[in-house]
């Protein structure tokens, strides 16, 4: 398995970097940090946002962005899908619509696309695939492009809606953009998909199914998973017996002998080591069944989620835990 | 004001963000009700936590509803309900729900094997939220239980499943059958005539892009479903006045961090708005209050200044949990922006609830930490 540093550089080598996983768990936060990582090292990064909430430029202490891309930040910019612009996108840059029957049209297939249930979920990959094959002053026009994707329970049928609705649709230019948006997904040289976690049990639960899913129904093959929000090394790993001891028994007693307001000191102490050592279980858990390559996040602790977060994330990220 | 009020025969719906702990609530909550009263619960669940579902003594929850032994549980003495539990799976529970519905098993078949059904009820944004209005819909009308707590996918937009029967109902009946198949229009090529002159360009070109045979075999699929229309509609009808009951109370579940919080207020705002009753709010995960306490707090600030090693640590510790615990604090100062009594409170806990007693503990805990 690769360690972390080359493990990092193996997806901001991709073209494409998608992160998934449970609400709550940091997906956006990640993608923004791996985002700064990337802009930092010299990558044009384009973030898409799949998810309506649309926070990522909070990220970045900038304002919020709609379906046009702005720049959040030297190297970074952004997007965040919007149902009705993608559907317009989608007919016209990529289907080569005419424009004079552009409005009637998108109509129906607003309405169609609740029955065609693919045909959605392809606004979104569809857009990813357009801005990976896009092209500015001769070059691809984005280095990198981060997809802060949707969680766990949508995700499957978000990437998998390419292949699904190729197969639904035998022929024609939906057929035909939908199987080359499929290609691009499964292609593991272009593209890369991240789960990102915690270490408690129902966000690793959701993870180890999503992988299980992941395989039973689509052929991509996650790249990588984040362990986020671990708890941080109090102590060289060498001292930590000693530590532990200070905190027990004895060491408790004495403790507070020496400072009897310390209880709270101690308590503190213990509900970190409890934390940790259900988090090292459930690591165990995810290792011993995903084998993904891993990276380790320790926890911020820190209230704002702007770029001060964003930044200490990022550093975080880099060294690997 | 107690939770144990809304532990009366009706329904009990939570909502929340992903990740606060809805369904460990949601079976606290059913245990102490079919412990306490002579009741009969089901509680239906949507995340696949097998500890759960092994915390009720069950090897795994399935879309089947079994029963709870509840004389596992050591704590509350004699239980005087009965207790069932269920997990909602939205394939088996559409299969059923069109095999119920079709009006025969020829006509089901039909159904279950088209290709639109099988992406329908398995992908659609929607059909997860339908389905579990469904389940608590016919769970209500098979008069079988007294209370029904039901804890809700997380969803996208936090809503779906108040609008997903209109939405299904919307789906099956007039809008796009009527647009694509009329039986009376259905010949040749679909529902052509039901466009004016002018549209009939735009339909080539949808039929183009979608491909040969696409918008005809879509048709079909709608004509076949179209019997359920009426089956549907009225369905969609019952489940918005069960909802709108007065026995049927939403329940709220925060935790104190940011983005829940704001999800919550979010929650409490729209069920305000369709009218729905909302019993309050459940605070999860809350951290200790000794994390703010100002002598433990000196002592930390000291220890980290000049210390050993291993004091410094313990300092150091206390001194980032503590920037937690004062966001805590910060949230539940703010309590009252949510617009609805609080009616208990969780303390975190670190390790996972895995049996009756410790969901019984729980809810013990949400009652006294009010």
């Amino acid at each position: 398995m690769p360690e972390p540093e080359d493990l990092l550089d193996q997806l901001l080598g991709k073209r494409v970097v998608i992160l998934t996983g449970k609400g709550g768990v940091g997906k956006s936060t990640n993608s923004a940090a791996l985002a700064l990582i990337a802009a930092n090292r010299g990558q044009r990064v384009l973030v898409i946002e799949v998810d309506a909430k649309g926070n990522v430029p909070d990220f970045f202490d900038t304002r919020r962005v709609g379906f046009a891309y702005r720049r959040l930040h030297k190297g970074v910019w952004g997007l965040s899908m919007q149902p009705k612009d993608s559907m317009q996108e989608y007919l016209s840059l990529m289907l080569r619509v005419p424009g004079f029957s552009l409005r009637p049209l998108q109509g129906f297939m607003e309405y169609t696309s609740n029955a065609i249930p693919g045909l959605k979920e392809i606004l979104v990959t569809g857009k990813i695939y357009y801005e990976e094959k896009a092209v500015g002053e001769g070059r691809p026009r984005w280095d990198l492009i981060v997809v802060d994707g949707a969680p766990t329970g949508h995700v499957v049928s978000q990437l998998g809606a390419a292949r699904h609705l190729a197969e639904l649709v035998r022929t024609g230019p939906i057929h035909d953009q939908a199987l080359r948006v499929a290609d691009m997904l499964s292609d593991t040289r272009r593209t890369a998909l991240v789960l990102v976690t915690i270490a408690e049990e129902m966000p690793v639960n959701e993870t180890i199914d999503l992988a299980r899913r992941l395989t039973d129904d689509t052929d991509i093959v996650p790249a990588a998973l984040v362990v986020n929000q671990l708890q941080p090394e109090v102590v060289a790993p060498d001292q930590m017996d000693e530590f532990k001891k200070l905190v027990t028994r004895d060491g408790r007693k004495g403790f507070l002998a020496r400072y009897p307001e310390g209880e709270p000191l101690l308590d503190a102490a213990d509900m970190m080591l409890r934390t940790r050592s259900q988090a090292e279980h459930l690591r165990t858990v995810l290792r011993r069944t995903l084998k993904l390559p891993t990276l380790t996040v320790p926890f911020v602790f820190q209230r704002n989620h702007g770029f001060a977060f964003t930044r200490t994330l990022a550093r975080a990220l880099e060294e690997g835990g | 004001m107690s939770i144990d009020r809304f532990l009366k025969p009706g329904v009990l719906i939570l909502c929340g963000s992903d990740g606060v702990g809805k369904t460990t609530i949601a079976a606290s909550l059913a245990v102490r009700a079919a412990m306490r009263e002579e009741m009969r619960v089901a509680v239906l669940t949507i995340d696949p936590a097998r500890r759960l579902a092994n915390a009720m003594g069950l090897a795994r929850l399935g879309n089947r509803l079994r029963p709870v032994k509840l004389e596992g549980a050591r704590r509350a003495g004699e239980p005087r309900g009965e207790l069932v539990a269920g997990m909602l799976e939205t394939k088996s529970a559409w299969d059923e729900l069109i095999t119920k519905q079709a009006g025969g098993p020829a006509k089901a078949e039909r159904i279950l094997t088209n290709p639109f059904y099988k992406e329908i009820s398995g992908a659609f944004v929607g059909s997860h939220e339908y389905i579990a209005m469904e389940r608590l819909y016919d769970l209500e009308q098979s008069g079988k239980y007294d209370l029904i707590v039901l804890d809700t996918p997380p969803s996208r937009n936090a809503l779906d499943f108040l609008e997903a029967p209109n939405r299904m109902t919307e789906l099956v009946s007039g809008g796009l059958l009527g647009l694509l198949a009329r039986p009376s229009m259905f010949a040749g090529r679909v529902g052509l005539r039901m466009f004016s002159l002018t549209a009939k360009p735009i339909m080539r070109i949808a039929d183009n892009l979608l491909g040969g045979s696409t918008l005809t075999e879509l048709s079909q699929f709608l004509v076949s479903v179209e019997d359920l229309y009426g089956g549907f509609k009225s369905r969609a009808e019952g489940v918005y006045e069960l909802l709108g009951r007065p026995s049927t109370d939403f329940l709220v579940i925060t935790t104190l961090e940011d983005v829940p919080f704001e999800e919550a207020r979010f929650f409490v705002e729209k069920l305000q708005e369709a009218g729905m009753h909302l019993a309050g709010a459940i605070v999860n995960k809350r951290l200790p209050s000794y994390l703010l306490d100002p002598a433990a707090t000196n002592l930390a600030r000291r220890l980290v200044e000049r210390s050993p090693p291993l004091e410094r640590a313990l300092a150091e510790n206390f001194l980032a949990y503590r920037i937690l615990g004062q966001r805590d604090h910060d949230l539940m100062a703010r309590i009252e922006d949510l617009g609805v009594p609080l009616l208990g409170s969780v303390p975190k806990m670190i390790e996972p609830v895995h049996d009756l007693d410790g969901l019984l503990e729980v809810a013990e805990l949400l009652v006294s930490g009010a």
